[in-house]
């Protein structure tokens, strides 16, 4: 049960553009385990998305992938060719995204979108992929599955939107779902109805999911583990209670406490101080140190490590 | 949502210089430049650039006649013995003026007239905004020779009836522009410490507006002698023995099938400064929005 | 709306007539008139009545279809204009195709070939396209393809020989539809090789900005989300680039088609002049150089009929392409 279907090896994604070299991702090491939905939390810009883009092998120029592995069902995808990655994406890794009005075509029915896609993964033909286009949809829960098939995105709301991209995503039955901030578009309710979506179906089709999110409370409400991310490296990772138990990193102490919660009296609410460091000319060592209230000389020094403190539980601080 | 005015507050020196920088940087913008210069150049001095500067007034030398180009006739001579480069370089003046003219009276036309059909708005504006509609009706072209026929055939008329049929694409641009910044939350707040309404349109609006307009008529500026040139060609502007680029052409017609050079370098000197023209306009355009970029 | 600028349109070209300088009573009599002959043409051409009881005399004919008779011609100019229409049509449909198959598809490549030789050469084509003076272009043609390759005929729209030997069956009035539907081999082959030299003269400059819209609509399109969801779906690039990406780019497109049947219409003007072209803006130029008034607004008023149709139908073929948009049903 803790095999790992997909893991990240020291990843590193840079963007060369005319001011310089940016970071995006600068050595990240993860595995998706089989069944788990792991989140990968930080703020934008962080990293996370692209590191998920990464692994799709799905950078645009001028960004590229530089050093790292990408290792699943015991092979490196980022040495495999477009033609080969083709027929893994949608297929056995999917993803969705975080908005779902504009991740659809405006000018193609859903019908004739999601059938394509169905056609060609699981090579059949237009009715048959029409048929499991509504079979997807039923799982996910819309009503008037035959209605959808016919309308444009324009036409129905976020939430329906979402489902159709979820229903999408697990058509072909994929061992990794990547969702990219899913419920970032959307208001609270519909958001917690999807995300009970995506952990209901996660049981039903066993489906690992790697979740991208900057909200805490996402990660609390579904995932198992958790990685956060701070400008392009993982600071912390572990199982969800533990960290939510004990947060270890001062960057992770800092999201936790800036989370407004009921019942308690706060004066002022709590922030982490600064802003995130630019990625073109990013600090000396660790990359959290201008920030951190608990900054020591030695921080300005070395990169810290991710070292295991817990089981399971690992931090990169020396603090 | 911006509360202060932009043109107004940011450190206008460093955004020149800035600008500067990115159109030093732009080859295709130097060379429209460097056409211009040449162009101002040449109507400034003509007689001192060229060989025979009589030739572009009342000379004419008939044993000279269509003699192709060489070292003492650059571009060869055309079928009354001129030199033709001395012709083409003395046209770059009435060119010159034509762009200047025109753009002028479109914009002293144009800029009001949208400022108030924008501001204002209601009655005045879909008045404004009908006028304009009929007049940019007409396919380009037709408008200009119609009124420069109806006046008569010169270089004035025309370049008013150039103006005339121009001067409706300012008022819209302008007034789309005037629509979009009405609602900004500077407007409100200069309205709301009792800025009169002239005040208003002069200091915020207006400045804000004029980048658009900038590059719009440094590209028309090309147009301008473009359709100049065209409507000469027709025998609707300049006439014999003024020298213009279009009415070279037009001139050389009988000719040109034999004697390529009489009418391949005045259409060559209508391209390459319609060209300056529009690339300034593009590099202007990259700088002041890149936004509006194609 | 439209109703009124078409109304607007008849009273500016009634106005432009009529300031015409030049008496066009002169022009109808001819030389050396007498007296009661001046009188009779100032009576026949209506000239005597007030201005405004001219107008209303105008616009009553014109909603008859009557544009008067031409002083240069003599004919009806309704005949005249008839006579003329179908060569401009012929010449400004085949440089609107001309525009289209070649434009947009150099566009699309170079969007989805970027700084490639496609994409130089568009990039050049667009710069020059719209400086370039039409007349110059018409002009070097000639020189080149009819003066030193001799490929290419000079002027005018049919050979000669073929009017003598193999004259065209008058079924539409276009010459090439006509021969192509008899049969008349000779004839076709004439025919094009009239059109070639004027339909790419007057395409060139649309060709520019067609060229240029349709690889920045495209280039727009190709940075959406929505491609980046088909790719992360595992669908092909060619795929993408010509099923998902182009029909969201032609949207745009298509809508300047209006703004391009301006560009072709004035340059019907200077094309046909050039390349003597019996259609209507060689029957405008001539009536504008000789002041035959009623061809001067007949011509006009035509124009722009055209071109405000055009612009109509372009704004109702937006409303059936584009989904997003609906044809709004309360009409206020």
């Amino acid at each position: 049960m803790h095999r790992a279907i997909l893991q990240i090896e020291d990843l590193h994604t840079y963007f060369f553009t005319f001011r310089g070299t940016l970071r995006a991702v600068d050595g990240v090491s993860e595995e998706l385990r089989e069944s788990e939905i792991l989140g990968i939390v930080g703020e934008t810009g962080c990293g996370k998305s692209v590191t998920a883009l990464s692994a799709m092998k799905l950078i645009p120029a001028p960004g590229k992938i530089i050093k790292g592995k990408v290792l699943f069902e015991g092979q490196n995808l980022l040495k495999k060719s477009d033609s080969e990655m083709r027929k893994i994406r949608g297929k056995k890794i999917s993803m969705i995204f975080q908005n779902p009005l504009s991740s659809l075509n405006p000018v193609f029915t859903i019908g004739d979108q999601v059938s394509y896609i169905i056609g060609i993964h699981q090579k059949c033909g237009r009715r048959e992929s029409r048929r499991r286009a509504m079979d997807m949809f039923h799982k996910v829960q819309l009503p008037d599955v035959v209605k959808i098939l016919k309308k444009y995105p324009h036409e129905l709301s976020g939430g329906m939107l979402q489902r159709i991209m979820i229903a999408m995503a697990l058509s072909c039955v994929p061992q990794v779902l990547i969702a990219d901030e899913p419920t970032t578009a959307l208001d609270v309710t519909i958001q917690a109805q999807i995300l009970s979506l995506i952990s209901d179906l996660r049981r039903q089709i066993n489906t690992s999911i790697l979740l991208i999110t900057h909200d805490l409370g996402v990660v609390a409400e579904v995932c198992d583990r958790v990685a956060v991310m701070y400008a392009g490296r993982i600071v912390e990772k572990g199982k969800v209670k533990d960290i939510f138990r004990n947060p270890l990193h001062p960057y992770t102490r800092g999201l936790m406490k800036s989370i407004p919660r009921r019942g308690r009296q706060r004066a002022t609410l709590e922030t982490i101080d600064g802003v995130v460091p630019d990625l073109l000319d990013p600090p000396q060592g660790c990359l959290f140190h201008p920030r951190c209230k608990v900054a020591a000389a030695q921080c300005r020094q070395a990169q810290p490590f991710l070292q295991e403190k817990e089981e399971g539980h690992f931090v990169a601080c020396i603090r | 949502m911006r509360i202060f005015s932009p043109t107004r507050h940011k450190g206008k020196s460093k955004r020149f210089s800035y600008a500067l920088f990115v159109l030093r940087k732009n080859p295709l913008f130097m060379f429209g430049l460097a056409v211009i210069f040449l162009m101002v150049l040449a109507s400034l001095f003509p007689s001192y650039i060229t060989p025979f500067p009589g030739d572009a007034q009342y000379e004419i030398h008939f044993e000279q006649k269509l003699k192709p180009p060489s070292l003492k006739h650059f571009f060869g001579t055309d079928h009354m013995g001129r030199d033709i480069f001395t012709r083409v370089v003395f046209g770059s003046r009435m060119s010159i003026k034509i762009a200047l003219i025109v753009i002028f009276f479109s914009l002293a036309i144009g800029v009001p007239f949208g400022l108030v059909a924008g501001f204002f708005g209601g009655k005045i504006d879909e008045i404004i905004m009908r006028m304009s509609d009929m007049l940019l009706a007409f396919p380009p072209l037709l408008l200009p020779m119609a009124i420069t026929a109806a006046l008569g055939p010169s270089i004035m008329n025309m370049m008013i009836a150039i103006a005339i049929s121009w001067f409706p694409w300012y008022v819209r641009l302008i007034r789309g522009q005037v629509l979009s910044l009405k609602e900004e939350l500077y407007v409100e707040s200069a309205r709301s410490i009792g800025a009169g309404r002239t005040r208003i349109i002069m200091r915020h609006i207006f400045p804000n507006c004029i980048s658009p307009v900038i590059v719009q008529a440094s590209m028309d500026m090309g147009y301008a002698i473009l359709t100049a040139a065209s409507l000469s060609f027709i025998g609707l502007g300049a006439r014999p023995p003024t020298v213009e680029w279009g009415l070279m052409v037009t001139t050389s017609r009988a000719h040109f099938l034999d004697f390529w050079w009489t009418s391949t370098f005045p259409g060559l000197a209508i391209f390459i400064s319609v060209l300056g023209f529009n690339l300034v306009g593009d590099g202007l355009r990259d700088v002041l929005d890149p936004k509006l970029r194609a | 709306m439209v109703v009124l600028v078409v109304y607007g349109v008849s009273v500016i070209t009634f106005l432009l007539s009529r300031v015409i300088p030049g008496n066009p009573v002169m022009m109808w009599v001819g030389a050396k008139p007498r007296k009661e002959q001046i009188e009779w043409a100032t009576k026949e051409l209506g000239l005597d009545k007030p201005l405004v009881v001219q107008y209303l005399v105008y616009v009553k004919n014109l909603a008859k279809g009557d544009l008067g008779v031409s002083l240069r011609t003599k004919r009806n100019v309704s005949d005249d204009l008839s006579r003329c229409y179908a060569a401009t049509f012929e010449l400004v449909a085949v440089a609107m195709v001309l525009t289209f198959l070649v434009g947009i598809p150099m566009g699309i490549i170079s969007a989805t070939h970027k700084n490639s030789f496609v994409d130089h050469i568009n990039r050049a084509v667009s710069i020059s396209g719209v400086a370039m003076p039409i007349f110059w272009l018409g002009m070097l043609l000639q020189l080149i393809l009819h003066g030193q390759l001799r490929l290419a005929p000079l002027q005018g729209r049919i050979g000669s020989e073929i009017i003598a030997n193999h004259p065209i069956a008058m079924k539409t009035g276009f010459y090439l539809v006509d021969s192509l539907i008899t049969g008349n081999w000779p004839a076709l082959w004439s025919a094009l090789s009239h059109i070639l030299l004027p339909a790419i003269t007057l395409s060139f400059a649309s060709l520019a900005v067609i060229t240029r819209i349709s690889r920045s609509c495209m280039l727009e399109v190709l940075g959406e989300d929505y491609i980046q969801t088909s790719r992360a779906y595992g669908v092909s690039e060619k795929i993408i680039n010509y099923k998902y990406a182009l029909k969201n780019a032609l949207i745009p497109t298509v809508t300047v088609i209006g703004l391009d049947m301006g560009l072709l219409l004035g340059g019907s003007f200077i094309v046909e002049s050039i390349f003597d072209w019996p259609g209507l803006g060689r029957y405008a130029v001539l009536s504008i150089i000789t002041k035959d008034f009623p061809g001067i607004m007949g011509t006009t008023v035509l124009y722009a009929l055209v071109y405000v149709s055009v612009n109509l139908l372009v704004d109702f073929l937006y409303f059936f392409i584009d989904p997003r948009i609906k044809i709004p049903t309360a009409k206020n």
